[in-house]
């Protein structure tokens, strides 16, 4: 296993960039997932790193070495393709055993390497069926095996699971990670499923438009976006617009819509900031209760709502642009739209998004 | 009301016996049209009372006298045949799969031009390819100082000019539907370009190549109009023999000696099918999952 090293690596097609200067690195054994929306240049990254594609610039390193150079079939790594590639002509144990065949291990060995794999994989029956004889689901484990099968040093998958029925989708992720951490494998993932990366990953890279926006862990992104972008992509939250007023010891105080509001985070006055508040950090109050002391408020009325099992979803109109929206507990009985409310949050509740 | 509609009630009838004798009629029917020629011609070539100039069948009286009495230059002309064909199922492959790479995987800017280029001998009428390739013998004898009519090399030229973009078409069709991720998978498992070829690529295309050189030694084969231009007395393929003997007598060792040949491309066809496997084209082709 090595870790794997991007070093201002980019890519541009002609005159367009698909892949800005990008530095990231991957530990031994870590499991990270490339996340964003269509087109932001995951599927790029993850082929450069795999050597089907040449960097405009920069170098990439498999542990120590330099392998920017090297062609595909020298670099040592396993993948798993979006649906499958499996060689349709061959058995599913033939499939297995390509890259041990490859490189040229007596058979005795191959043939105890495939059946181990199998049994890693659950599905000891299958060795003599061909592809198509198989669900998705069976060939998606197999093509993950394939991939594995000559202890390559660095695992690669793009979007594997995105062929699946979301139930299936579930159980394959549980799957994928446990396989996973058995072997300890050196893993990027492509995915543009959020859910997906939090399920999955040691560490999240959120991009954007061929950009890294935020590499953390799951926790880290969601709590602690440091782009608008990645708070708006990651999660529900609400966008406010906000000027600081004046500096605290470790708050400031910040004016929302007219009132009074603090941020936990020291800084200039006069400055125009976004502050981003998630659903679930939001308290509903009737007008004419009591908040927590300390939390910020705003008074305002219930503009709509909408349930969605295990919540039900309000928006409050505080006098902003748009609605705040926040999540409310099934078990109380829900304010009707148009009641005068109250809604508040704790100062370390909200997260200050640069501009 | 589905089962109301025309349709479906046709389909009801269709399974009552009377439908079902009236289906299986239609299928015998239509089998026997495409096949009568063959089953007239194998079945006149063992009748004893045919005389020269007529076909007659069913047969009356049955021998295989006809069989002991094909001349020697038919013999002749089917080894020609056969082996214009070989040549031309060889070198249409040789030549059709390169050139079929060439025009699905490169990125030349005037691909679209050199495709029809390739398709042209396919749109040319093939009797002006045999005049044409007749002026060109005399010319390269001309030329050569040579008496190129009537020789192999005339022939084979011109066959595998006619059966190449056969090879080319079937190659090509099968390459544009091929995905190009299954020899990145190679690549990604420790398979070298060369490697990657053997493995996968040419075992998936294999379908398309036997397709191709099936059609290239087929239209080889049966081919007239070519090469009765560049055919000569004591030296004809066996279509243009036939071509001929019919044009002056009619001899029913002709029918035997064809039913030789049917009988011959019958079997191939079995081997070929038997080498490719239909499953294996199936498999290739199917995308189903259970
Ligand atoms: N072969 C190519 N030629 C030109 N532009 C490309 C090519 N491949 C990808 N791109 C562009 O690069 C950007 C990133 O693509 P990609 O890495 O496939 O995104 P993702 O996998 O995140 O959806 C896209 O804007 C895409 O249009
Ligand atoms: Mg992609």
């Amino acid at each position: 296993m090595a870790s794997v090293t991007l070093r201002g690596v980019s890519k541009s097609y002609g005159d367009v960039a698909a892949l800005e200067p990008l530095d990231l690195e991957i530990k031994q054994g870590e499991f990270v997932t490339l996340l964003g929306p269509s087109g932001c240049g995951k599927t790029t990254t993850l082929r450069l790193i795999a050597g089907f594609l040449k960097p405009s610039q920069g170098r990439i390193l498999f542990g120590g070495d330099d392998v920017t150079e090297l062609p595909p079939h020298r670099r040592e790594f396993g993948m798993v393709f979006q649906d499958y590639a499996l060689f349709p002509h061959m058995t599913i144990g033939e499939n297995i055993a390509f890259g041990l065949v490859e490189r040229g291990r007596p058979k005795a060995e191959i043939d105890a390497r495939v059946r181990e794999l199998l049994q890693l994989i659950q599905l000891k029956d299958v060795e003599k069926r061909y592809p198509t004889e198989l669900s998705g689901g069976q060939q998606q484990r197999v093509a993950v095996a394939r991939a594995v099968a000559h202890s390559p040093q660095v695992l690669l998958m793009d979007e594997p699971l995105g062929a699946l029925d979301l139930k299936l989708r579930e159980s394959m992720q549980y799957e994928i990670r446990s396989i996973q951490q058995r072997i300890g494998i050196t893993t990027v993932y492509v995915t543009h499923d959020q859910t997906e990366a939090m399920n999955m990953s040691d560490r999240i890279a959120v991009m954007n438009k061929g950009r890294l926006e935020q590499i953390g862990s799951g926790v880290d992104i969601y709590q602690r976006p440091s782009t608008r972008f990645v708070a708006d992509f990651i999660g529900q939250i609400n966008l406010v617009s906000a000027i600081t007023a004046g500096p605290g010891l470790e708050t400031s105080s910040v004016t929302i819509a007219g009132r009074n509001a603090r941020i936990a985070k020291t800084m200039m006055p006069g400055l125009p900031i976004t502050i981003g508040i998630r659903p679930e950090q939001i308290a509903l109050r009737r007008a004419d209760e009591s908040i927590a002391s300390g939390d910020n408020a705003l008074p305002g009325k219930v503009a709509s709502r909408q349930f969605s099992g295990n919540v039900m979803k309000i928006w409050v109109d505080v006098g902003l642009q748009e609605p705040i929206m926040l999540d409310f507990p099934p078990r109380a009985a829900p304010p009707e739209p148009g009641d005068a409310v109250a809604i508040s949050w704790p100062v370390d509740g909200a997260v200050v998004l640069p501009e | 009301m589905i089962s109301k509609s025309p349709f479906k009630r046709l389909w009801w009838r269709l399974e009552t016996p009377v439908g079902q004798t009236l289906l299986w009629s239609i299928v015998v029917f239509a089998y026997l049209f495409l096949h009568a020629p063959t089953i007239i011609v194998m079945g006149a070539s063992l009748n004893a009372s045919s005389q020269y100039g007529a076909i007659s069948f069913p047969p009356t009286t049955f021998t295989l006298a006809r069989y002991w009495e094909i001349p020697a230059s038919q013999f002749h002309s089917i080894l020609l045949s056969l082996k214009l064909a070989f040549l031309s199922a060889t070198v249409g492959v040789l030549l059709g799969v390169p050139a079929a790479f060439g025009l699905v995987r490169s990125k030349l800017p005037g691909k679209g031009l050199l495709a029809a280029i390739f398709r042209a001998p396919l749109q040319i009428p093939t009797v002006v390819i045999g005049i044409t390739f007749l002026q060109l013998v005399y010319a390269v004898g001309d030329a050569l100082d040579l008496d190129l009519s009537g020789s192999f090399v005339g022939l084979a030229v011109a066959h595998c000019f006619v059966a190449t973009p056969y090879v080319v078409g079937a190659v090509t069709a099968i390459l544009q539907r091929f995905d190009g991720r299954l020899e990145e998978a190679a690549a990604s498992l420790g398979a070298t370009p060369l490697r990657t070829f053997r493995r996968v690529t040419l075992p998936l295309i294999m379908p398309g190549l036997y397709a191709g050189a099936l059609y290239a030694f087929m239209v080889s084969f049966g081919d007239v109009p070519i090469s009765i231009f560049l055919s000569a007395p004591g030296y004809m393929t066996y279509p243009v023999e036939i071509f001929m003997g019919l044009e002056q007598n009619f001899s029913p060792t002709i029918l035997a000696s064809a039913t030789l040949v049917i009988l011959f491309c019958f079997a191939l066809m079995l081997f070929v099918q038997r080498v490719v496997g239909l499953e294996t084209l199936l498999r290739i082709g199917g995308t189903g999952r259970r």
